[in-house]
């Protein structure tokens, strides 16, 4: 519970602000694309899409492996590094069920649950530029988006956070119980622990979107 | 009681423990001596199981600790109590849960209990009324203190082991933690094994004292016999003479290497 304090309600502020500014960028840019066209009828439907799919669980998750993964590691690290993960094993408990479990467990409840806020957020921010500059209504905009989004992209975007959360978690886990080398270590490992993150959480995302796009059409 | 059999133990090709065996007796207090560096903690770590030796075995009261399954190790070790070198407090717990950690994880002791432990267990390193603090307010000399209230405060304590007991404490709060240990061995009956590089302290607390150079254990035997010993390197190490044998050697090993 304390764990999830941390990675989740913590970190509601950060998602909140990355994912409207991006959703308010996205509809600019498509609209910028789009108005050659007259085709601004289209942003709702992008703005949905890019949002669900792809850049509210890539963003989430990598704010979380900046922001929670890395503190993670580092609270782990130190731990390592003076002792206090043997003193655990000297008073008779695993530090795996003790330290890695609760942090698995609190991110893979936590990022699902940030990247549908952050879809939502995301949305809104779209929202926000179609009904005041790109002269949309309302009603017309939330329908467009309701009418262009399926169960299946919301689904795939958490199926991905799910493995993102994985990910974030084995890493920085992993990354500080092998801390070593006093203060000077723990910031290495903490380095290394975001760069792993990031580069895994995009490869898992070229891997599913690969995989959701050619498998389930 | 306490037995280690030819152990060997590399770290990155450095190798700490070379077959070293050491036999500690049943209510002994057996200080560990040598200079830093030289695998005295690790050798403190594979009685407990928190390292595992590469070959040779550990045996604790006739079980072999590096074979045992997790429930049994675990088992065993709240039979034994660790006092750290930093005294590795746990930084998120209060004074109070840090020393209460066993007994509310292992036990089915009652709050009321646990707290009347720790309150003992405080009390018994001369420390009261700090429960609820965090370990970040307290000093070196009360950190160690309370990581060793920790370290006690199991029901059925038969063997505590020190690493470095009073490294970093001024002079008077090291002989005070000197007289703490001499008191819980006397009044808790415990066999104890301290590693240390303060001689002051080893003279009083031990038993017998071994001294471990080089991955092996050179000498042993009484405070006196250690005191009187002819043995060029312990000759070097007791009296804190910057010229000897063992400068000697590390002198021409780098040499060798360079």
């Amino acid at each position: 519970m304390e764990q999830l304090n941390k990675v989740g309600v913590n970190s509601i502020l950060i998602v909140f602000l990355v994912t409207i500014f991006t959703g308010v960028v996205i509809a600019l840019q498509s609209a910028y694309a789009l108005k050659k066209f007259e085709a601004a009828i289209y942003i709702p439907g992008m703005v949905a899409l890019s949002v669900t799919r792809e850049l509210g669980p890539v963003l989430t998750a990598l704010i979380i492996a900046g922001k929670v993964g890395a503190s993670m590691t580092a609270e782990l690290g130190t731990m390592k590094v003076t002792e206090q993960i043997d003193a655990l094993e000297s008073l008779a408990s695993d530090p795996v069920s003790y330290l890695v479990v609760p942090r698995f467990f609190a991110l893979l409840i936590a990022v699902p649950v940030l990247t549908i806020y952050g879809d939502f957020i995301g949305i809104l921010g779209g929202y926000l530029v179609g009904v005041t500059k790109l002269n949309i209504g309302s009603h017309m905009y939330i329908n467009l988006t309701i009418d262009s989004l399926i169960c299946k992209d919301v689904m795939t975007g958490l199926i991905k956070s799910v493995f993102f959360a994985m990910a974030i978690a084995i890493v920085s886990c992993y990354e500080g119980m092998k801390a070593a080398g006093g203060a000077e270590g723990v910031g290495r490992s903490t380095t290394m622990s975001v760069v792993m993150s990031f580069v895994l959480i995009l490869t898992l995302d070229v891997f599913f979107t690969a995989l959701f796009y050619f498998v389930f059409p | 009681m306490i037995e280690l059999k030819k152990i060997n133990k590399n770290f990155q090709n450095n190798k700490v423990l070379n077959d070293c065996s050491l036999k500690i007796n049943k209510g002994e207090t057996m200080v560990i001596i040598g200079r830093s560096g030289v695998g005295k903690s690790v050798l403190l770590k594979h009685i407990i199981g928190i390292l595992q030796p590469d070959s040779g075995d550990v045996f604790v009261d006739g079980q072999s600790v590096p074979t045992l399954k997790n429930k049994d190790l675990n088992k065993l070790r709240l039979e034994i109590g660790m006092l750290f070198q930093g005294a590795a407090l746990f930084d998120s717990l209060t004074v109070g849960e840090n020393v209460g950690f066993l007994l509310r994880e292992h036990t089915s002791a009652t709050n009321e209990l646990i707290e009347k432990r720790v309150k003992e267990s405080l009390a018994t390193v001369g420390l009261r009324g700090i429960e609820n603090l965090m370990p970040v307010s307290l000093s070196g000399g009360m950190k160690k203190r309370v990581g060793l209230a920790r370290a006690i405060c199991s029901q059925d304590l038969k063997i505590i082991l020190y690493d470095e007991p009073t490294t970093g404490l001024d002079p008077i709060m090291a002989d005070a933690i000197n007289n703490l240990i001499i008191s819980l061995h006397d009044k808790l009956n415990v066999t104890s094994v301290a590693v240390t590089h303060d001689m002051n302290s080893a003279y009083k607390i031990a038993d017998r004292i071994a001294m471990l150079y080089k991955g092996k254990i050179i000498a042993i035997g009484t405070p006196q016999q250690i005191k009187e010993t002819k043995n060029p390197f312990v000759k070097q190490f007791i009296a804190g003479d910057a010229h000897g044998p063992i400068t000697e050697h590390l002198a021409m090993e780098s040499q060798e290497l360079s």
